[in-house]
């Protein structure tokens, strides 16, 4: 599936006093890779969640595609996530007593029905084949962040959110992620928003966005890493 | 647009399995206890039909608790303490319908003890008289004093008071006639029978002579009749009153009574009974959901990233609490076999130490208590369930 193009409107969220987020607007191309960066409580997370439809805003807008979030019923937020976006936590999270294989055939059946070879496919575009019917508590930190992004693109989602997808993992593994996420992305070119705390990161996107306060604060084009490194 | 996937297969009876396997290791507690009240259930039921079952036989020795009489006829009949009333003698009931009465249906009746009242003379000196088969008399009263041993055949019993006012020992042979009618031209009828034993019942017989029924019927001149029959009946399950209906619908002509403080008595003993058990099993059960739901909602709690995972990955609700619920329902009949196994072993050591003896073990007893261990396990499992379910992904995902 090509890349989501995302329009965000006046969004802001409210929790009881605090504003996470306040006065938002942005675009971002389909096919595009944003990094969100900014210190604790400037409303990455917050940002991202509203993109991932796991959070409505308390105003404004954000269309995905032709989709406006902020209009979604409450039985549809669920089936756009499981249908149009892929989600990669920092803690790498998987479910405890699925195997690496199990694990994405459980994306699988949410979004349609269980393919275990597609499944088995998906593992092996992120180099784990070999480790398919491991538990989480077999894999290493590194392989279980694998097999969250084969989770994530199984479906084949226009929009790939990254919330610290790197933040567990030591700089090795941190970069062989990178480095799978951009081959991905190319192969593919659904559009990333990644929210991180580290510069790095961000230079593995095409526009570092900075929040501060709930707030954009910049927002600029780079050359980005992957460009660099030629992925 | 999402790409559909054309080939695959359902994957929720594999993702259920999975959580059950690890769900009945974690939840191994609450499992349990869900065992624990199961077997109780199956223990209290099992016991109590067994207790009801002991203490009808027990009544049952206090004799008949229903008495079927020709319709009508004005009632003065003694029986043990009781003092009913006069029977007129010549209003009687086939003995062959109320012989019948045993396979009456819906009446319960367990023994029928069909009795013939006559005025005779004994030696000389009026009396009044009793004819009975002696077995059903016998089973309807194994509580009689009789001294020094019950009536064969033809043999007679004298009750207490009369023999000592005719001085009637054991082992006397005594001629007995029928009491003249007035002004009766025939010679009466008599025979000679022995006395095999003096009754004490403390009522009103004590002062008539037993017969064995057929020579009362000859004496009487009333082959085939009777005046009226005692019938102990098996009241649980059925009302006093109903039994008694049944009863006369099979027997033509009859009206059944029943004799109030037996049978009324009976019906609120078991009543009781029936309702302290049923007190006892509700209090545990209700103890043993709050442990269950005490349990699972920590259980749940330790889960709460793995459901906010499957809420982000777009899991709908439903699903989530499906499968949440088919773990607790499989927790459940877990608990609930291993419950019977358990239960039937303590009902047999209840009732041992009980009774002294084992009581037969009812057939409800089992899908009774798999039925309570499911509905406490789904019951107990709903509240934090659904708790569970509004949790906010984005909150567990963060804190993680």
């Amino acid at each position: 599936m090509p890349g989501e193009p995302i329009r965000i409107e006046g969004v802001a969220r409210r929790y009881g006093d605090t504003e996470a987020v306040r006065g938002l607007d942005a675009t971002f191309a389909a096919g595009s890779w944003i990094s969100l960066v900014g210190p604790s409580g400037s409303g990455k997370s917050t940002l991202l969640h509203l993109l991932g439809a796991m959070d409505a805003p308390s105003a404004g807008r954000i269309l995905v595609g032709e989709t406006d979030l902020s209009a979604l019923e409450p039985a549809a937020a669920p089936r756009f996530r499981r249908e149009r976006v892929g989600f990669v936590f920092q803690q790498h999270h998987m479910v405890p007593y699925l195997s690496a294989l199990e694990n994405v055939m459980l994306a699988q059946w949410l979004h349609s029905l269980a393919d275990p070879a597609e499944a088995e496919a998906a593992l092996a575009r992120v180099g784990l084949g070999h480790r398919a019917s491991h538990l989480p508590s077999q894999l290493s930190g590194g392989e279980r962040q694998r097999a969250c992004i084969a989770r994530a693109l199984v479906n084949e989602p226009g929009l790939l959110l990254l919330d610290e997808p790197t933040g567990a993992l030591d700089w090795a593994n941190a970069l062989q992620v990178l480095r799978l996420l951009a081959r991905l992305h190319a192969e593919s070119g659904f559009t990333v928003v990644c929210a991180t705390h580290n510069p790095a990161v961000a230079r593995w996107g095409d526009r570092i966005v900075t929040l501060r306060d709930g707030r954009i604060a910049s927002d600029e084009a780079i050359v980005a890493e992957r460009a660099v490194e030629g992925a | 647009m999402p790409r559909p996937r054309a080939k695959g297969r359902p994957f929720f009876g594999r993702w259920l399995r999975r959580s059950v396997a690890r769900s009945l290791q974690a939840g191994a507690v609450g499992t349990a206890s869900l065992a624990l009240a199961a077997a109780l259930v199956f223990c209290l039921v099992a016991v109590s039909g067994g207790v009801e079952r002991r203490l009808g036989a027990e009544l049952a020795a206090y004799g008949a608790n229903l008495l079927v009489l020709p319709r009508s006829a004005p009632l003065r009949f003694g029986l043990g303490a009781l003092e009913l009333g006069p029977v007129e003698e010549d209003r009687r009931l086939a003995e062959a319908d109320v012989r019948a009465l045993a396979g009456a249906a819906g009446a319960g009746v367990e023994t029928v003890a069909p009795a013939l009242l006559a005025r005779v003379r004994v030696d000389g000196t009026a009396a009044g008289a009793i004819g009975y088969p002696w077995d059903a008399l016998r089973r309807l009263n194994p509580l009689w004093r009789v001294t020094p041993r019950w009536p064969e055949g033809g043999e007679a019993m004298a009750g207490a008071a009369l023999a000592r006012r005719l001085g009637l020992a054991p082992g006397r042979e005594v001629e007995v006639a029928a009491a003249d009618a007035p002004g009766a031209t025939r010679p009466a009828r008599a025979a000679r029978v022995r006395i095999a034993g003096v009754v004490e019942t403390g009522g009103p017989e004590d002062e008539d002579l037993f017969l064995p029924l057929g020579l009362a019927q000859e004496l009487a001149g009333a082959p085939g009749q009777v005046s009226l029959a005692l019938v102990r009946a098996d009241l649980r399950g059925r009302t006093p009153d109903a039994a008694a209906r049944a009863m006369e619908a099979a027997v033509p002509g009859a009206e059944a009574r029943t004799l109030t403080q037996v049978a009324s008595a009976e019906a609120s003993l078991l009543a009781k009974v029936r309702r302290l058990l049923l007190l006892v099993t509700v209090a545990l059960g209700a103890a043993a959901a709050f442990t269950i739901s005490g349990t699972l909602g920590m259980l749940l709690l330790a889960r709460r990233q793995e459901i906010g995972l499957y809420l982000a990955l777009g899991a709908p609700p439903r699903t989530v609490r499906a499968l949440l619920l088919a773990e607790a329902a499989v927790s459940g009949l877990a608990g609930g076999v291993a419950g019977c196994v358990v239960g039937a072993l303590a009902a047999e050591a209840v009732a041992a130490s009980v009774f002294g003896a084992a009581v037969p073990l009812g057939w409800t007893a089992a899908p009774l208590a798999l039925a309570v261990a499911l509905v406490l396990a789904l019951g107990a499992a709903l509240w934090p369930v659904e708790r569970a379910l509004r949790i906010s992904p984005c909150d567990t995902l963060r804190a993680s």
